[in-house]
């Protein structure tokens, strides 16, 4: 498994450094490297990332800034050269902590210490939202709150009971990133959430009175998955 | 990449921590190359700025810019020197004026600018090492 990662840290030779590592892991991507917490907060507001390198002290707004306005909770592991930061680092319930400079194989340390945690949070079933990038930012949904995603070419459109988003994504790349035991693909057009199905009848499905086509490829598939008795 | 073909062959002056050196960089002498090389630019750069801060009499300017660029000795091995700024910016803090670190400060300075041209000379000995070897 790959982890997709910006380095914040306003030390240039420091930032090289943790690119050399993170390369030679093999196992971090680095996007992209920031000099202050504003630039990266840009950045995180429209990207999401898996883990943060985040240096504390920096021009600016400081590393704990950062993570308080973030708007989703990637991996962090705090850079830094003063051990007095580990009691807010504990607080704000960091993965891990390294003093610089660290040598490999403490680096490689902390990134086991990612994957462990990610391992946890997979199995902790806390998939119950996604985050679309719509209207220049990261919206959070609710997975109970979809009703459907409708195909707009190369857009597509999240219906939930009290708004319509539409952001750049197709169908086919959602099909495999949407919790499969909540979603189905029920047409090249549409995936659904099975929980908000009202009726079906004939080749076509029912949410909130929205009317939407089940293709004959799909029709056998969904009532295998509904609960029909 | 880390090259692994230069785990052996280059020796680091005596000034620097040769065995946390070997441990930072398993014998990369690339990298090291790079992160001398990059040590180099920041600390030059930052000096000038640092030098500002103490005309204007601005501890807590100091105490950040020199927390800032102490990882960097590290980076090249001065561990003492490391130290020696960690010291410094714990002086800064606190209630303290620019006459109260004077004379740190000046100390602290001939410090930063003899570890500059250490680290400069073993960035030249460095690249002439990978050139003979590339």
């Amino acid at each position: 498994m790959k982890f997709t990662s910006i380095i914040v840290e306003d030390l240039q030779a420091a930032a090289d450094f943790l690119k050399k590592f993170c390369e030679k892991s093999g196992i971090i991507e680095v996007q992209g490297h920031f000099l202050n917490a504003e630039d990266a907060l840009v950045y995180l507001s429209e990207n999401l990332v898996d883990l943060i390198f985040l240096d504390v002290e920096m021009p600016g707004a400081s590393g704990f800034d950062l993570m308080d306005r973030l708007v989703y909770t990637p991996q962090v592991i705090l850079t830094t050269s003063k051990t007095e930061y580990a009691y807010d680092a504990f607080q704000y319930n960091v993965t891990d902590y390294l003093k610089k400079p660290f040598t490999y194989q403490r680096f490689l340390e902390a990134v086991q210490k990612v994957e462990k945690k990610k391992e946890e949070d997979d199995s902790a079933a806390s998939n119950d939202h996604i985050f679309i990038k719509a209207d220049g930012k990261l919206i959070r949904l609710l997975n109970d709150d979809i009703l459907y995603i409708e195909s707009m070419g190369d857009y597509v459109k999240f219906i939930t009971a009290e708004k319509k988003y539409i952001t750049h994504n197709t169908i086919k790349n959602l099909e495999t990133k949407v919790d499969a035991l909540r979603f189905m693909k029920v047409h090249r057009s549409y995936i659904v959430n099975l929980s908000r199905i009202d009726d079906i009848q004939e080749n076509m499905l029912y949410i909130k009175g929205m009317m939407i086509p089940i293709s004959k490829a799909h029709k056998s598939k969904v009532l295998q998955k509904i609960n029909v008795i | 990449m880390f090259y692994e073909e230069n785990l052996e062959g280059f020796e680091y002056s005596d000034k620097f921590d040769r065995h946390f050196l070997m441990e930072l960089y398993s014998g990369d002498t690339k990298t090291a190359e790079e992160i001398f090389g990059s040590t180099i630019s920041q600390v030059r750069m930052e000096l000038p700025l640092i030098e500002s801060l103490a005309v204007r009499g601005d501890v807590e300017g100091l105490r950040r810019a020199f927390h800032k660029i102490k990882p960097l000795f590290g980076y090249t091995g001065l561990l003492s020197v490391q130290d020696y700024v960690q010291e410094f910016e714990t002086k800064c803090q606190g209630p303290v004026s620019m006459p109260d670190i004077q004379v740190t400060y000046e100390n602290i300075m001939e410090i930063l600018r003899d570890a500059i041209d250490g680290i400069a000379r073993e960035h030249q000995k460095l690249m002439e090492f990978n050139n003979r070897r590339a």
